[in-house]
């Protein structure tokens, strides 16, 4: 029990932590939200005229007082579930602008983590099953150079192939002409808008699956049980697929729960090469433009995300292998 | 391994995540000291490896020399601008007027250079944090130091690295180097503390402690040099990190912009619409040339898992 | 550990600076052209302008003009019209403003308004009748004073600063006779014209919604009534599309029946879709647009960069040897302007004047003495030689190490703080630290971040940076505001005189400026500001800035371009729209 007693008190802590960073980093820095709007609306070869740099203030009402009161306020305004309103988007709250790029940050990142994380253990059970033949070769080697490509390279390339060149899929944005809603026409409008994107994705991503099933299972299959199980006469197969890569499968598990907490910090290289309208795109536009109430929900809720996820994997983890309670307590 | 989106662990970071294999892993090492078989030695038996390390050979000597092997300066601006691949500029001019293929040779110093010091510190800072943990488990110093660890680990890098850099007001080496340093020695210090938990239980360091020595030195003396292949190891995975992390800040314009590197020269190519304009080879071949580097370093990494995974080894 | 292929891709967009310009080269065959182009006349076009607006717009109906989205939002689906909102989905179509002064040619066009006078330190607009708003209502001089008033109530929406200090003094009431409306100052307030007809900065809202509105700031405006061209047709949440308002009040100039906004592209992605007839016309930056676009099609495609303003380096005159005239003199001779424009622009944008002025179209301001050819002579030429001949006569001898010292003695290091990111600052950077060290000074550059550089304007704690300066028609707020003791920054305030000069001659000038309304005076004013340009360098103009438009001709024509500038492309969109036609 005090295993579990001690996850929850770190996630509470870390929780604690993360939100005083998030609010610190930001505020740090040079630059005023009001000033960095204007600039950014007007370009950067225009003179900004003081009275509307004075209304935009007024508007957005920039934060005043010391560091600490404004702490405190911000605290505050957590606790009761109230995160401000976007300087970006005002006068909207960064709840519903969030609302608003959430979707379709969670089905594109989510459904190509689902792909490469199944590819990837696949391949990786196969790889090491196959141990040094043509076939393991091919997938270490490939999947390695392939997955260690510049992302930004990659999606210049296919950009420039796919979309400017060939001219099969657009370039940008989530959907284009038709309606939102359950219709094919829909559907068919999204699944080409989120193609090239999914597909830089899936280039790079698997390649951690792959290696980190095709070691863990190497060593599996080194095991006594299987040397056991191979003596006691079981076929191969029975013991690759019942055994090895059963167990090896384990720490995959756990690790792709992780994974799906930090989808943000994937979707944020995406978003941009192919301005998809989600949190990533979204998140560069909050840097951009020192949206302080929308950045610190943005950093808040990846961290909570991926806080959560390590402590459901933890959790997990204690639960499935006892032994880790005591190795990681 | 949280560090990085979508990537699950591999190397060290796989020791951390599974306790069984940690433990499984430091016996299989401990045997293996008793008929010693050098770590360059074993790192050598591998294929991939070997292939690794000549490429990064051939990348180190291309950076030291590179002087001598780029016929420009790679700021040298007074070409003509958007010339085609020919003899005098093998792979054009950028339509600044630069030499590309100079600044595609001087651009290995920055990556190599990043590598090496953003490994380095990112390495000790793992190493200390993590050995000091793993040395004191259960006592407050090891509460203090992993919630350090583990608060770092679960923080998003990449839009910390982004919101730090965009924000900070000089863009150099240094600062790049420090922000991937500091944002990626967590996983590395996980792992150490795992291997130390298991390592001080042993006899020899029972023995040690017994016959008086000081922590430090029972630390530093008896436990570092068992752990050798997962510093290796933690090295050259967070070298790999560092270079991959510094060509993808500098392509989104948050690099230095003052050194010629690949990820700037990605950058640049990009803002002048240089696909557009047909110079395919601006775009092209930097990109190739640093996804070959790390794939490298990947390959040197394989090799270096050898050493603590000696069932991993190509029999 | 951080794995490699992470951080990578934000898109120069997103996470660097918003809008970058440059283009070919090759092209100082274009240059030339343009720059002819913009040689005509400003009386024709005046003449040609007012002839467009009698004869309205003859031509054929466009079905459907595509444009860039106007918010850049990268969210989609925020329901927002309220001109006075930082973002909205629109925001030239549907609300109006009183006049409309256009950036390139600085004709002022009547539009809600009839006509304005200055009567003492009275501004009186008279109303044009027979306007409807969308719902069929009429335009009333009682909407235009609720706008009025509704800035005085919410400062926050008060953009053209009409009851606070900026530029004049401060309105104290609106009054209404008739068609009339006039704003009551305090005291000179001339300048507050200008910036009431610039950049939609005061539009007419009806008082029969907003009225009820409570805050104009956090009033989300979903369904707008308006007096535009435009009414919301649909919106998907990423494609908006307006139909043509038949009521429209000068609905015969308006030959667009559907304006279709989708997207916020950046440069590739704009080229393709306007290449591939997706799109009518962009306002942002393509590269060596020659090359990309118009060589495709050299019929349809067609570009215009027209000159805005000028990039101008800009030295800390609080500092030695910056404080010197003779060195910033010296400096200026020094700048290879044609080699910047080659550098950063593909030879796009021309050198810059001296004067300050944007040349040849404002020619007409230029003094007796600097008139010559056009003022020709104001764009000073890259002369090292008699740079370094000033330097040496004004005691700035070379030290031990080659380079040359303080007029003390004292070693003397130039250190150029550029904007990161900006690639075509950073291209003229390194030619004009190349000029520097033709003076045989020692100089260097660093980049920082576009904050940090804004924090140095602040502090003035910097040598030398670039600036822009506004070529705009208003000589108070644009050439005038660069010299102005009045806005040197402040800690907490970017302001345009970062350069620091300050001479009690000029500031009297300019506030003979904000009151004369004669344009002999005026003239002789603004000749003066040329002349402290010409002789003092408080800052010395490089190259010219660009307002751009990137259009086809395929379905629509009538665009501005360097033949017929009657306006800038984005930012007098209204204008535009009535010499558009179907092709």
């Amino acid at each position: 029990m005090k295993y579990f007693v001690r996850k929850i008190g770190f996630f509470l802590l870390t929780l604690w932590a993360v939100v005083t960073l998030n609010f610190l980093i930001p505020r740090l820095q040079p630059g005023d939200p009001a000033e960095k709007l204007l600039r950014n609306l007007a370009g950067k070869n225009a003179q900004i005229d003081p009275s509307q740099i004075q209304a935009l203030r007024t508007m957005l009402g920039v934060p005043d007082g010391s560091l600490i009161s404004q702490y405190w306020q911000y605290l505050g305004s957590l606790v009761r579930g109230n995160f401000g309103v976007s300087y970006t988007y005002y006068p909207f709250s960064v709840i519903e602008v969030i609302s608003k790029a959430l979707p379709w940050t969670l089905v594109l990142v989510t459904i190509v983590y689902v792909i490469s994380f199944v590819v990837g253990v696949v391949l990786g059970a196969f790889a090491a099953w196959k141990r040094n033949t043509r076939f393991d070769s091919v997938v270490t080697i490939g999947s390695t150079f392939v997955g260690t490509l510049n992302p930004f390279w990659i999606a210049l390339i296919l950009l420039s192939v796919f979309a400017y060149g060939l001219g099969w899929f657009p370039s940008d944005g989530g959907y284009s002409e038709a309606t939102p809603g359950f219709t094919w026409s829909f559907a068919y409008d999204v699944i080409s808008h989120a193609a090239l994107p999914a597909v830089t994705l899936l280039i790079v991503t698997p390649i951690g699956w792959i290696l980190g099933m095709r070691n863990t299972m190497v060593l599996n299959l080194g095991d006594d049980y299987i040397r056991l199980a191979k003596a006691k006469g079981l076929p191969n197969r029975t013991v690759a697929l019942k055994y090895a890569a059963r167990n090896a499968l384990l720490p995959s598990i756990t690790g792709f729960a992780i994974a799906l907490g930090s989808v943000l910090g994937g979707a944020i290289l995406v978003e941009n090469a192919f301005d998809y309208p989600g949190l990533g795109r979204l998140m560069g536009e909050a840097v951009e433009n020192k949206d302080y109430p929308l950045l610190q929900a943005l950093m808040l809720l990846t961290t909570v995300a991926t806080l959560t996820a390590n402590l459901i994997a933890d959790l997990l983890y204690g639960v499935l292998d006892p032994r880790a309670r005591k190795v990681d307590a | 391994m949280s560090t990085t989106p979508g990537v699950p662990p591999t190397g060290d970071d796989a020791i951390a995540s599974s306790g069984k294999a940690a433990v499984g892993l430091v016996e299989d090492q401990l045997e293996e000291s008793s008929k010693p078989q050098q770590w360059y030695a074993v790192i050598w038996s591998s294929g991939k490896a070997r292939v690794g390390v000549i490429i990064l050979a051939v990348y180190i000597l291309v950076a030291l020399f590179a002087p001598l092997i780029a016929p420009y300066s790679p700021t040298d601006s007074s070409f003509l601008p958007l010339s085609p691949a020919s003899g005098d500029h093998l792979l054009g001019t950028t339509t600044a007027g630069t030499d590309v293929f100079s600044q595609l040779i001087y651009g290995s110093r920055v990556s190599l250079l990043v590598g090496l010091l953003g490994g380095v510190i990112a390495t000790i800072i793992a190493l200390i944090i993590g050995m000091i943990s793993g040395y004191t488990e259960g006592t407050i110093i090891d509460d203090i130091l992993s919630f350090f660890t583990n608060t770092a680990l679960v923080i998003p890098t990449l839009p910390l690295i982004i919101t730090l850099v965009a924000y900070s007001e000089v863009r150099g080496i240094a600062l790049i180097v420090g922000v991937i340093a500091i944002t990626s020695w967590a996983g590395a210090a996980r792992a150490k503390r795992a291997q130390i938990i298991t390592l001080r239980n042993r006899d020899f360091v029972t023995a040690a402690r017994f016959s008086g020595e000081g922590n430090l030195r029972i630390i530093f003396r008896e436990i570092l040099p068992n752990m050798s292949s997962l510093v290796v190891a933690g090295f050259v995975g967070a070298a790999t990190g560092a270079i991959g992390a510094e060509a993808g800040l500098a392509a989104l314009g948050l690099g230095d912009n003052n050194a010629v590197s690949w990820g700037t020269m990605l950058y640049q190519s990009n803002a002048q619409g240089a696909l557009q304009q047909g110079l395919y080879l601006w775009v092209v071949v930097p990109g190739l040339v640093l996804g070959i580097l790390i794939t490298a370093m990947t390959f040197i990494n394989f090799g270096v898992d050898l050493l603590s995974n000696p069932h991993l080894r190509e029999d | 550990m951080v794995r490699t292929a992470s951080v990578s891709r934000v898109r120069h967009r997103s996470v660097g600076e918003t809008r970058r310009r440059r283009s070919a080269l090759g092209l100082l065959l274009v240059g030339a052209l343009l720059l002819s182009g913009c040689a005509g006349s400003r009386i024709a076009l005046e003449r040609k302008a007012a002839a467009q607006a009698d004869r309205g717009n003859d031509g054929a109906m466009i079905q459907q003009l595509r444009l860039p989205a106007e918010s850049d939002a990268s969210v989609n689906g925020l329901v927002n019209y309220n001109p006075y909102a930082p973002k909205q989905l629109t925001r030239s179509w549907i609300y109006e403003p009183l006049m409309i002064q256009n950036g390139s040619t600085c004709e002022i066009t009547p539009w809600l308004a009839t006509g304005y006078r200055w009567d003492a330190n009275n501004l009186t607009f008279t109303i044009r009748q027979g306007v409807k708003w969308s719902d069929g209502q009429d335009l009333t001089p009682a909407d235009v004073a609720f706008t009025l008033n509704l800035m005085k109530k919410y400062p926050a929406i008060d953009k053209a600063g009409i009851w606070n200090e900026t530029y004049g003094a401060p309105a104290t009431e609106v009054t209404v006779a008739g068609n009339d409306v006039t704003i009551h100052f305090s005291g000179p307030a001339a300048t507050k014209f200008p910036g009431m007809v610039l950049n939609n900065a005061v539009v007419i809202l009806p008082e029969h919604v907003y009225g009820k509105a409570g805050d104009p700031a956090t009033f989300v405006d979903k369904t707008p009534v308006g007096t535009g061209p435009f009414t919301v047709g649909s919106y998907n949440g990423r494609r908006l599309e307006l139909e043509r308002n038949p009521t429209y009040w000068q609905a015969d100039k308006v030959k667009v029946q559907k304006l279709v906004l989708e997207g916020t592209y950046d440069a590739q992605q704009a080229a393709s879709k306007l290449a591939a007839g997706e799109l009518d016309a962009y306002f942002g930056e393509i590269p060596n647009p020659e090359k990309t676009f118009v060589e495709k099609d050299p019929a349809n495609n067609h570009f215009w960069y027209g000159a805005a303003g000028s990039t101008v380096l800009t030295m800390n005159l609080m500092q030695k040897p910056f404080d010197d005239v003779k060195f910033r003199q010296a400096v200026s001779l020094a700048m290879d302007k044609q080699q910047m424009s080659l550098k950063a622009t593909y030879g796009i944008m021309a050198p810059a004047s001296q004067s300050g002025l944007r040349l040849p179209v404002v020619k007409d301001m230029l003094p007796a003495q600097y008139a010559a050819a056009d003022g020709a002579q104001t764009v000073l030429p890259y002369d090292p030689g008699q740079g370094n001949q000033i330097l040496d006569a004004a005691g700035y001898a070379k030290g031990a190490d080659g380079f040359r010292t303080n007029t003390d003695g004292s070693p003397l290091a130039v250190n150029f703080s550029v904007q990161a990111g900006y690639i075509d600052y950073q291209a003229t950077a390194d030619v004009v630290v190349a000029g520097l060290k033709a003076l045989g000074l020692n100089a260097s550059v660093t980049q920082s971040s576009p904050d940090a550089v804004d924090q140095q304007k602040k502090s003035g704690e910097f040598q030398i940076l670039f600036e822009y300066l506004a070529g705009g028609c208003d000589f108070v707020r644009g050439l005038g505001s660069k010299i102005d003791t009045t806005q040197i920054p402040k800690p907490d305030t970017v302001l345009s005189n970062v350069e620091r000069f300050s001479d009690p001659a000029v500031d009297k000038t300019l506030s003979d400026l904000g009151v004369v309304t004669n344009d002999g005076q005026r003239k002789a004013l603004v000749g003066k500001l040329v002349d402290v340009m010409m002789t003092q360098y408080p800052v010395t103009p490089l190259i010219y800035a660009p307002a751009r438009i990137v259009y086809s001709t395929r379905n629509a024509v009538g665009w501005p371009n360097a033949e017929d500038p009657y306006a800038f492309a984005d930012s007098d969109r209204l204008i535009v729209l009535t010499h558009l036609s179907g092709s």
